[in-house]
């Protein structure tokens, strides 16, 4: 799935342009902790969190992570904007819930 | 007004329309008439300068403001040809240039009006304000603030861990002190450039940067300061994080999942999940910790370029 239909199944405000919106997402990571997301072991991935802080565009950072989609309707901070970026990562808002976001994200792995 | 008043969401915005002033977000290249001037003469400035309305001014003294309304109905009514003076509004509604915005923003939920004459501290006119106007200052000002943020982050990652290079072997250090959530986070992110710029494989240098990531982030919480020292080899990276203290009681028990002293507080920073020390070793190929209470901790991590170990997997 394009990074671009993942943004469209989720209703998700684009804040940080994506400069590939055509990237191939394969899979997501979930959580609300960082430590979580770092130990996600995935590749072509996006990250689905509440956690609105700048340490989250920093460990998506470090996982490489494509994409962040905030989750029920959070707006990121203006720093937050600014590292996503600084780092070149394609930051959205989603007024879906955590849960509601994966299940719409499920045919990414059905696909598989 | 709408994009201000109804949106919880939009907190900086909210904070933004109490510390920027009228006079950040007025216009002020002014068009005026006088009483003399013709209605007719109005609507070719109003439809020249693509306004909706415009203040009379007589000797410098704001004595009406004449608008698009007017026009209409002086077309109506026949009386295009008449001048101002007699047709424009007297009682204007004017906001100082040194209000907050905030006060703009609720004198137009208050009058029903486009604009608003701003006036400085002896009265005279000195700009204009509409809805608009607002809008766009606030949108500008949040705009400034996020590439603020990219600026010092580019800088930040630029300066970060000055590396020496000796042979063919490279060190970088970096300086990490306790609370500084801030720069969380640098010292990988440099690791991990580094180790790309070099062509080292994109899942090593991951592991590298998360294990580096976890040992910053362990001395910003919870210790009272250390650093991070990085060796980068023909076949290697080695990472050393050391720091003063307090240093670990139980190293057994602060190696086990889940296992964590972080306060609430830092929880809620997404923080201490009691993952941090069972992701490095799941990253090394070899890792070795040593604390002593009072002294501190050090952990030494080494991954090979050529390695097969993973990162994760659920
Ligand atoms: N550098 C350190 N200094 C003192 N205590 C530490 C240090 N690193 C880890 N610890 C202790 O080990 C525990 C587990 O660490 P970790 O696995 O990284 O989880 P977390 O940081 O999420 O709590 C911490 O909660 C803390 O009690
Ligand atoms: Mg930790």
């Amino acid at each position: 799935m394009q990074l671009r239909e993942v943004a469209l199944r989720l209703g998700a405000e684009e804040l940080v342009r994506p400069a590939t919106p055509d990237v191939e997402i394969r899979s997501a990571a979930a959580a609300d902790l960082l430590s979580d997301i770092l130990a996600t072991g995935k590749d072509e991935f996006v990250i689905l969190t509440g956690l609105v802080s700048p340490q989250v565009i920093r460990t998506a950072q470090v996982v490489g992570a494509l994409a962040i989609f905030l989750v029920r309707g959070k707006h990121p901070t203006q720093e937050m904007i600014g590292l996503a970026q600084a780092h070149g990562i394609p930051l959205y808002t989603t007024p879906l819930a955590l849960f509601e976001s994966c299940v719409r994200l499920a045919p990414l792995v059905e696909e598989r | 007004m709408s994009v201000i008043g109804a949106a919880n969401g939009f907190s900086v915005a909210h904070e933004l329309v109490y510390t920027l002033k009228v006079r950040d977000a007025m216009q002020k290249d002014l068009v005026t008439v006088t009483p003399g001037t013709t209605l007719r003469e109005v609507q070719g400035l109003l439809r020249e300068h693509r306004i909706s309305g415009t203040p009379v001014l007589e000797n410098d003294l704001l004595v009406g403001i004449v608008s698009l309304e007017d026009i209409i109905n002086a077309l109506d009514h026949g009386h295009i040809e008449e001048s101002v003076g007699r047709w424009m509004t007297r009682e204007v509604v004017t906001i100082q240039e040194n209000m907050p915005l905030r006060r703009a923003v609720e004198f137009f939920q208050r009058y029903q009006y486009g604009r608003l004459p701003v006036v400085d501290a002896e009265g005279r006119l000195c700009g204009i304000l509409t809805q608009a106007d607002i809008v766009v200052r606030l949108m500008l000002e949040l705009n400034r603030m996020a590439e603020e943020a990219a600026r010092r982050e580019t800088e930040l990652l630029a300066q970060a861990g000055a590396a020496t290079t000796s042979g063919p072997a490279v060190t970088m250090e970096f300086s990490v002190n306790a609370g500084d959530f801030d720069n969380a986070g640098i010292a990988s992110a440099r690791i991990k450039s580094a180790l790309q710029e070099r062509g080292v494989d994109l899942k090593v240098a991951r592991r590298a940067a998360i294990a580096t990531y976890e040992a910053e982030t362990n001395i910003i919480i919870h210790s009272i300061g250390g650093s991070v020292k990085a060796q980068i080899d023909a076949d290697r990276i080695t990472i050393e994080a050391a720091d003063w203290g307090p240093g670990i009681e139980d190293v057994e028990r602060a190696l086990r999942p889940g296992f964590s002293t972080a306060s609430e507080l830092v929880r809620a920073m997404g923080f201490g999940a009691g993952m941090g020390l069972p992701n490095i070793q799941k990253c090394a190929d070899r890792f070795r910790i040593e604390s002593t209470p009072g002294t501190g901790t050090r952990l030494h991590v080494e991954i090979d370029f050529d390695s097969t170990t993973s990162d994760g997997g659920e």
